[in-house]
């Protein structure tokens, strides 16, 4: 892994975009510029960030204590930072992990009592964010904590009520983890560095405060003006889209919406990057604004096949008009591949969340126009309901691929950052990917990362063949085995709707086409005129054959248009909801593998020093080096517990969701194909007693 | 003159080269049919006397009366012609012989060719095909169906007037056909109807359309007096159940390969161009009607398949995984998708049973047309032949008499060949004659036959076809009110369904005509009955009564006493039909 050496060559240029972005995504403002915030016309988001921060100082060094404990990402860090700090407080956690009790639910106990954070494990989503809260913020900020939490960003506090929230407040630090070789951007010292940093007036970081805090008021506005429009437009959008599959037959209805606009796109990416990190910011000072759904007119058009000598692909123009992007419109050239990025680096970004996902690979046939269409309305369609959800369609990344002009070392840059592995595309949509820097944070990220991955570290450990002895994750959860099961066999069942579907579709079309050859073959009969009669009468009979014909092809049409469309867009996304079970189900995996490192370690410590005493200094650097491993074993095995515990909670409240979303989508597909098939059934009807009563 | 043979006015050769030139030629005597033919069919006397060669020997078979002493006058005309030696004068030429063959058949009256058209409606065979019995082997029970018909006749070669359940089996009429159209050249002989049809063996369907094509056919024979008058239709019907073989011997056909080679001949010249038209047309409706015929398969294949691919579809559907509610909307989704799926496999039978057998039997017909037309086309040749034939004896003749040491026996005996060749040619120009005349008449008769059995079929398709798209249009109807029901403000909302009715009861044919369009269109009770109850009514309900069946009479319940409250008073025939749909469909 050249992980390490990657970053140091990117720093300088992402130096300064780091500084301004930490700053905009920073939901608690330091002290300095509390009276800033309090123009802002949210005044009870102020109240309380007002008193997180006059509670801030006081228990600061508790805080600092308390971050250091829980926080692993950090720990390699903080022990380069403040090595004081960090000794007294590992022999403390030692106690617990050499405790002979081997249960990790038990030491997750000790660890509560010794250091004083309460991380209880019997009840992780309140116990552990009430007890840490309120010391710090007092009861005003009890109230939004949900919401709003200034101590949120620095990711301390895991246990909230809506773990969603916290995944999106969690999505400025991608900005922070760009900047790994600079030890101020990392996590734990976000706290203490904006407070350095802001007394000093020349300070770039102060600067590009106020200037997160204007685009913060504007943006306020911007969404209140929007939340009037937004009820017509997504109104009317949502119109558009009923009209869309019903009615969009011809290929390139929607032409780019402004075409002038592409050149006044070509804005340096760094402008287009910062804007979304603003907006963030925006959603995170503003409540109203969580919920506030900006209204995307997304188009993706105008196919054109590029070829190059050996790659040749099909680049498609997608075209955005939105508040939420800088310019208010852009225009880009994105292939296939991209959508797929952007699939998987939603994915690792919104651990939990049901992306809406591309349409599947296909390696023949793909320049056919039936299928570049095909494909064409498939990625609209994933961009829309991407689109239409609040929480995705801020994504920085999302932004990114709309916008970004230089979209190919974007997203490689990007997808190294996060360690998302969006270049390494499975083919299959639910097989996922867990980004160690999401999971473990930076810095440990890159220890893992060097080792191999967490279950690398597992392997090398034993160094030898022993895959029988891996161990196993089994569920604990009944929700989640059954859910998964149901939804694996609802998966192939609509698959298997799906199949049978196109295969009535081409039997559609070859009836048409035999229906075609019919009628023709009784014009021919027709021309014979025996008689004037037989002919004329052969005349309409073909004619009507020929306009049963049109309606066949209409209905096949209006039944891809409607029930197709739905079905495959059910049956992806429902590859999409298998990833967050497998999501699951992997951190499970590294929950078992990281706890059976753990064990292994601590034993391995407790046979080496079988008198160890907390108390008692010992300045043997083995044992501090065993040590050392095993905190951060112990640390990364309480993050990846926690995220664990945080996504059952995700997939559960996503899983209901989908369900009825998709459920009604589904229902409303049925029934406008039904309606349709009336009406053709209606139409042949007439054309048959039209025939009757004009010939026979 | 020299010639010891006396000249006989009877001598139907006016110009015999002995006699006068002058007005001979124009005086188509030749084809003066004997006066008496009409009694003589009549009654069957004085058929020995008969001077009349070349009528006898057409009518041989045609004329029913002298089908058995034809051969006998054919005989002792010829060693009559042995005797009397005629010699032969070089005046006639083919042009002249076609002249005067075909001209003069539309200026003097049809029945001195015909005798057998000059009184049409003299006999009468009047068959009522009443039954149709399939025994025996399953492959026996296909091809070859027993037909129970009553008859009655007024012509006299029937030993009886009535008969009752007189019992023909198809070989039979196979046997018939075969010898008919051997024996009768004048005739289009129908063709036999198809034994079977597309409806599938065993049913109803099957039966009624089967019985009505014999009857057809029937009806199509008894039209033609050439076929009345001809004996062997006698012995068919009033032979026994399954012994009929041809009484007469059947005349020889050019079969096999000669057959072949001589039809790629290109055909001779014909001076009646309906007829030199005809055939061509025919050939091309034969052939373009199998085409259709082909493609109509072609499509009902393809729907089957679609078919199957809709009830895999309809089942799976049916089959789909999810919460109760939803399920219960599915599975009934399912099965009217099934539903439809099988109402469109029955339209691809009716298809087939009502358009490809129509033309089945239009191409058949067409078919034999095509080779009736074909055997005139051999008389033609033989008749240019036996010209040919004529005028090399009568060169002969003329040689032999130029020459002053002549021997006498020799040209006796050139004379008589000349005779006889002369005689052939007779007879064939009258067969001819006889053959063009009939077929001039039939052709017309095939042509409106063919016009009013396609436009039958055609509307029988039609009709059958609107029935069932109507069926499919209900069940697609019964399925919407669950649809909508399920969920109210999905789907057509968004498109703006509050202009669409809510109702339950929105059915958009009713005896009012039908809900989408301006035109008036009433719809009998009965119709709109058959219409709205299709064959899968029993199994929709059927399988919803085992899945919750209490919810669902629950909701049938509802709907129902909705409806019966609503119209209490007012409960006309057309509402109670309206319920009964309702009620039906709701499963009870």
């Amino acid at each position: 892994m050249n992980y390490e050496d990657d970053d140091a060559l990117r720093a300088p240029v992402w130096d300064e975009l780091n500084h301004s972005e930490e700053i905009e995504a920073t939901p608690s403002p330091p002290p300095s510029t509390v009276a800033d915030t309090t123009t802002t016309p949210n005044r009870e988001h102020v109240a309380d960030l007002t008193a997180g921060f006059n509670a801030a100082p006081n228990v600061e060094d508790e805080l600092s204590r308390t971050f250091a404990n829980i926080s692993t990402s950090e720990t390699a860090q903080n022990i380069a930072n403040s090595p004081n700090d960090e000794s007294p407080e590992s022999p403390e956690k030692l106690i617990s992990m050499l405790a002979p009790d081997s249960n990790p639910l038990m030491d997750l106990e000790n660890d509560a009592k010794v250091t004083a954070t309460v991380e209880s494990v019997d009840d992780p989503l309140f116990g552990g964010s009430s007890s840490l809260i309120t010391p710090i913020l007092g009861e005003g900020s009890l109230k939004h904590d949900s919401n709003v939490s200034p101590s949120k960003r620095t990711g301390k506090p895991r246990q909230l009520f809506n773990a969603s929230t916290r995944l999106r407040r969690r999505k400025p630090d991608y900005g922070d983890k760009s900047g790994v070789a600079t030890p101020v951007k990392d996590d734990s010292s976000t706290v203490t560095s904006p407070q350095l940093n802001s007394p000093s007036p020349s300070d770039p970081l102060g600067m590009a405060q106020k200037e997160s805090e204007f685009v913060d008021e504007t943006l306020d506005i911007e969404t209140k003006d929007n939340d009037h429009s937004a009820h017509a437009n997504t109104k009317n959008a949502l119109l558009n889209q009923m009209d869309k599959p019903l009615y969009q037959i011809s290929p390139r209805k929607s032409i780019s919406t402004a075409p002038s606009a592409s050149m006044h796109e070509s804005s340096p990416s760094p402008d287009s990057e910062t804007n979304p990190d603003g907006t963030e910011t925006a959603t995170d000072g503003s409540i109203s604004a969580e919920s506030t759904l900006a209204t995307f007119h997304i188009n993706v058009t105008d196919p054109i096949k590029v070829a190059d000598l050996a790659t040749s692909h099909m680049e498609y123009t997608v075209s955005t008009v939105s508040e939420l992007l800088e310019s208010q419109r852009a225009q880009v050239t994105r292939r296939y591949t991209d959508f797929r990025w952007l699939y998987r680096q939603l994915q690792s970004n919104h651990w939990g969340m049901v992306i809406p996902p591309p349409p599947e690979k296909q390696a023949v046939g793909r320049f056919k126009t039936d299928f570049v269409e095909n494909r064409r309305s498939q990625m609209e369609a994933m961009l829309m309901s991407i689109a239409k959800n609040p929480v995705l369609q801020r994504d920085q990344d999302f932004l990114m691929f709309l916008t970004s002009d230089n979209f190919l070392n974007d997203s490689k840059l990007r997808a190294h950052m996060t360690a998302s592995g969006s270049y390494n595309d499975n083919n299959d949509l639910s097989e996922v990917h867990i980004s160690e820097i999401e999971l473990l944070g930076s810095d440990d990220a890159v220890v893992v990362l060097r080792n191999g991955g967490i279950d690398g570290e597992q392997n090398k450990g034993f160094m030898s063949f022993s895959l029988s002895s891996q161990p196993k994750y089994t569920e604990p959860d009944a929700f989640f085995l059954q859910e998964r099961e149901r939804f694996t066999n609802l998966e192939g069942q609509l698959r298997q709707l799906y199949k049978s579907l196109e295969v009535i579709d081409t039997e559609r079309n070859d009836l048409a086409a035999t229906v075609f050859e019919f009628s023709k073959s009784i014009e021919m009969l027709a021309k014979l005129e025996v008689t004037k009669k037989t002919s004329d009468l052969l005349y309409a009979f073909a004619q009507v054959h020929d306009s049963i014909r049109e309606s066949l092809e209409r209905n096949s049409l209006q039944q891809s248009l409607t029930l197709g469309v739905t079905l495959d867009e059910y049956v992806r996304t429902l590859s999409s909801v298998r990833a967050i079970f497998n999501q699951r189900a992997k951190l499970g995996y590294f929950l078992v593998i990281v706890e059976n490192d753990m064990n292994k370690k601590k034993t391995q410590f407790d046979r080496s020093y079988p008198n160890f005493k907390l108390s008692q200094q010992n300045n043997d650097p083995r044992c501090k080096a065993m040590l050392a491993e095993c905190v951060t074993l112990d640390q990364r095995f309480h993050k990846i517990k926690e995220r664990w515990i945080r996504i059952a909670e995700d997939i559960k409240r996503e899983v209901k969701q989908f369900e009825i979303a998709e459920i009604k989508e589904f229902r409303n597909s049925m029934e406008i194909s039904l309606e349709a098939s009336i009406e053709s059934q209606k139409e042949c009807i007439e054309l048959w007693e039209t025939f009757y009563q004009s010939s026979l | 003159m020299s010639s010891s043979v006396p000249y006989d006015p009877q001598d139907p050769l006016t110009d015999n080269p002995f006699a006068e030139h002058g007005g001979a030629v124009s005086d188509p005597s030749f084809a003066r049919p004997p006066e008496n033919i009409g009694e003589e069919s009549d009654e069957g006397e004085d058929q020995g006397e008969e001077p009349e060669v070349p009528t006898q020997t057409v009518d041989t078979t045609s004329d029913i009366v002298r089908s058995d002493s034809g051969s006998t006058g054919h005989l002792s005309h010829s060693s009559q012609a042995s005797l009397n030696s005629v010699p032969k004068a070089p005046g006639q030429h083919e042009p002249q012989v076609q002249q005067q063959a075909q001209p003069p058949k539309q200026q003097i009256d049809i029945t001195t060719i015909l005798p057998e058209r000059k009184d049409t409606g003299k006999f009468k065979l009047v068959v009522k095909v009443t039954d149709l019995e399939r025994i025996g082997s399953s492959s026996n029970k296909k091809d070859n169906p027993t037909v129970v018909l009553d008859f009655s006749s007024n012509i006299p070669t029937f030993r009886k007037k009535n008969h009752k359940k007189v019992k023909k089996c198809h070989q039979e009429f196979i046997n018939l056909t075969k010898f008919l159209r051997a024996n009768i050249p004048e005739s289009f002989i129908p063709s036999l109807p198809a034994t079977y049809t597309n409806y599938g063996i065993n049913n109803e369907e099957d039966r009624v359309s089967t019985i009505h094509a014999y009857q057809e056919w029937f009806n199509r024979i008894a039209a033609d007096p050439l076929i009345l008058r001809n004996e062997e239709l006698a012995f068919f019907l009033e032979s026994d159940y399954n012994t009929y073989v041809p009484i007469n011997r059947v005349k020889p056909q050019v079969t096999g390969l000669k057959r072949k080679t001589l039809k790629q001949l290109s055909p001779p010249y014909d001076e009646v161009t309906e007829l030199a038209e005809f055939r061509p047309l025919v050939k091309a409706l034969y052939v373009r009607a199998q085409n259709v015929q082909e493609k109509l398969l072609k499509a009902s294949r393809s729907r089957r398949m679609l078919v199957q691919e809709e009830n895999d579809f309809g089942q799976m559907f049916g089959l789909m995984d999810s919460n109760e509610n939803e399920h219960r909307l599915y599975k009934r989704y399912g099965k009217v998708m099934t539903a439809v799926g099988d109402i469109n496999s029955i339209i691809a039978t009716m298809d087939m049973a009502t358009f490809y057998d129509g033309l089945e039997w239009i191409v058949k017909d067409a078919y034999v047309v095509k080779e009736t037309l074909t055997d005139r086309h051999f008389i033609m040749r033989d008749l240019i032949q036996a010209q040919q034939n004529t005028k090399a004896k009568q060169e002969q003749a003329r040689k032999l008499r130029s020459k002053r040491d002549a021997n006498p026996i020799k040209i006796d005996d050139a004379q008589r060949s000349m005779k006889l060749a002369n005689q052939n040619e007779q007879e064939l120009t009258v067969q001819l004659q006889r053959v063009t005349a009939n077929m001039l008449i039939e052709r017309n008769q095939w042509v409106s036959w063919y016009e009013t059995w396609l436009i039958r079929s055609i509307k029988d398709y039609t009709l059958r076809r609107i029935e069932y798209e109507r069926k499919k249009l209900t069940l697609l109807e019964r399925v919407r009110t669950e649809v909508r029901r399920a969920d109210t403000n999905g789907g057509l909302s968004r498109l703006g369904r509050h202009t669409v009715s809510n109702k339950d009861d929105d059915i958009s044919q009713s005896v009012n005509g039908d809900s989408w369009t301006g035109d008036k269109r009433r719809h009998s009770q009965k119709q709109i009955d058959r219409v709205s109850h299709t064959e899968f009514d029993k199994s929709l309900n059927a399988e919803d009564q085992d899945g919750s069946s209490t919810e669902i009479s629950t909701s049938g319940k509802s709907a129902d006493g909705k409806l019966s409250n609503g119209s209490n008073n007012t409960l006309d025939a057309r509402s109670a039909a309206h319920m009964l749909g309702i009620t039906n469909f709701n499963g009870r």
